[in-house]
């Protein structure tokens, strides 16, 4: 199912039908890909995960942390990610190299026009009416790749967090880093727990983690819905904090 | 921008707006703004200039990436990490949703969207490891 080995050991004819592949999967998705990186990568997946199963969704999850973890444009280092899995270093440039190309031609193309007659075409109407099928198609890859990351309920509130944390406008690489740290401390209280447990008080963490959840779950409804709220209450969890 | 005062602010914002509204990486504004400052020259070498630090750091990253699951730690780390990808790109469509879903027509757009999406992903393409289930009449309507 999932081709991994490694691009060393396949044959020249097969590397190149990959590169050849991958430059073609990309050229194309670099072309008609509007709506911005989440569209982008929604896009992505449905293509490497669903039809062509070069990967599996949980690789896909751990390159897309790691693509959201390091400096850059996400989604172009997406593809780039693809390129190298599929096809060793040259599939690395390739990929992402034909991901970049159309967008640059397309954007030239503008420059120049913009040059030579001054001012923009008026084309965000047309692209008004494209938004509301993006926003349909994130929605439908977030929920896909939401099943394989959930993995329990402590994740669910991790994610409850960084959701209402970003809502209300804090930098997400501290939210990114933030959560890490959080998931790494959390598995390390629990392996702790599960050496001290006493019978009969073993269920005591879990019963505290789905506690939570409630709690989550209304401190997110509170800033999505009234961030002007949700801004006053951190204020003051601040403050109380300091004092 | 501001600092090299290269480009009038009215440019800078076309640039921008350039760069939400064409496919692809939202950076190619540096392509845009290349051309303004240099020529095709400017834009090849704008393009290569803002894109190349990712290939570098992709190629530093992706062969071990994973790898980095075998560590109890890392995978901690990851698996939260994950999540958090996944939450700020649900944040992103939040904001989107409330900027683009203003009246019925782009509510309709979104919601035939979501259904049509949903279908075909639920009863055509995911058959990464499971059976693909649903009845054959749906399939045939969707024509996959």
């Amino acid at each position: 199912m999932t081709d991994l080995r490694n691009a060393t050991e396949l044959p020249r004819t097969s590397v190149r039908a990959r590169l050849i592949e991958l430059a073609s999967l990309f050229l194309k998705l670099g072309a008609i890909s509007f709506g911005g990186p989440a569209a982008h990568i929604a896009m992505i997946e449905s293509e490497i995960v669903v039809k062509r199963q070069w990967v599996t969704r949980q690789q896909f999850l751990d390159m897309l942390g790691a693509a959201n973890l390091i400096p850059g444009p996400s989604s172009t280092e997406m593809a780039i990610n693809t390129g190298f899995v599929r096809a060793g270093w040259a599939g690395l440039c390739v990929a992402g190299a034909s991901f970049i190309f159309p967008a640059a031609v397309i954007t030239g193309v503008f420059a120049w026009a913009y040059v030579r007659f001054g001012s923009l075409p008026q084309t965000a109407s047309v692209l008004a009416g494209i938004k509301p099928a993006v926003i349909a198609l994130i929605a439908i890859a977030i929920w896909r790749l939401g099943k394989t990351a959930l993995k329990g309920v402590d994740l669910v509130v991790v994610g409850m967090a960084a959701l209402a944390a970003f809502l209300l406008g804090i930098n997400p690489i501290l939210i990114l880093f933030g959560a890490g740290l959080v998931g790494m401390a959390g598995r390390q209280l629990a392996r702790a727990n599960a050496t001290l447990s006493i019978p009969g008080m073993s269920s005591g963490r879990s019963i505290s983690r789905l506690q939570l959840l409630p709690a989550a779950i209304f401190t997110t409804g509170v800033v999505a819905v009234r961030p002007s709220l949700a801004r006053i209450g951190l204020f003051f969890l601040k403050v109380g904090a300091v004092l | 921008m501001q600092q090299h005062a290269w480009l009038t602010r009215q440019q800078l914002l076309d640039a921008i707006a350039i760069g939400q509204f064409t496919p692809g990486p939202v950076l190619s504004t540096a392509t845009f703004i290349g051309y303004l400052l240099g020529g095709v020259p400017g834009a090849a070498v704008a393009t290569v200039g803002i894109f190349l630090p990712s290939f570098f750091y992709v190629a530093l990253l992706a062969p071990v990436l994973f790898r980095l699951r075998r560590s109890a730690w890392i995978e901690a780390f990851l698996d939260s990490v994950n999540v958090c990808a996944l939450a700020l790109m649900t944040g992103v469509t939040i904001r989107l949703a409330t900027d683009a879903l203003r009246g019925w027509p782009s509510s309709v757009i979104a919601a035939v969207a979501l259904v049509a999406t949903a279908l075909e992903s639920e009863f055509c393409l995911d058959r990464a490891g499971r059976r693909n289930h649903g009845s054959s009449v749906l399939r045939h309507a969707l024509r996959c």
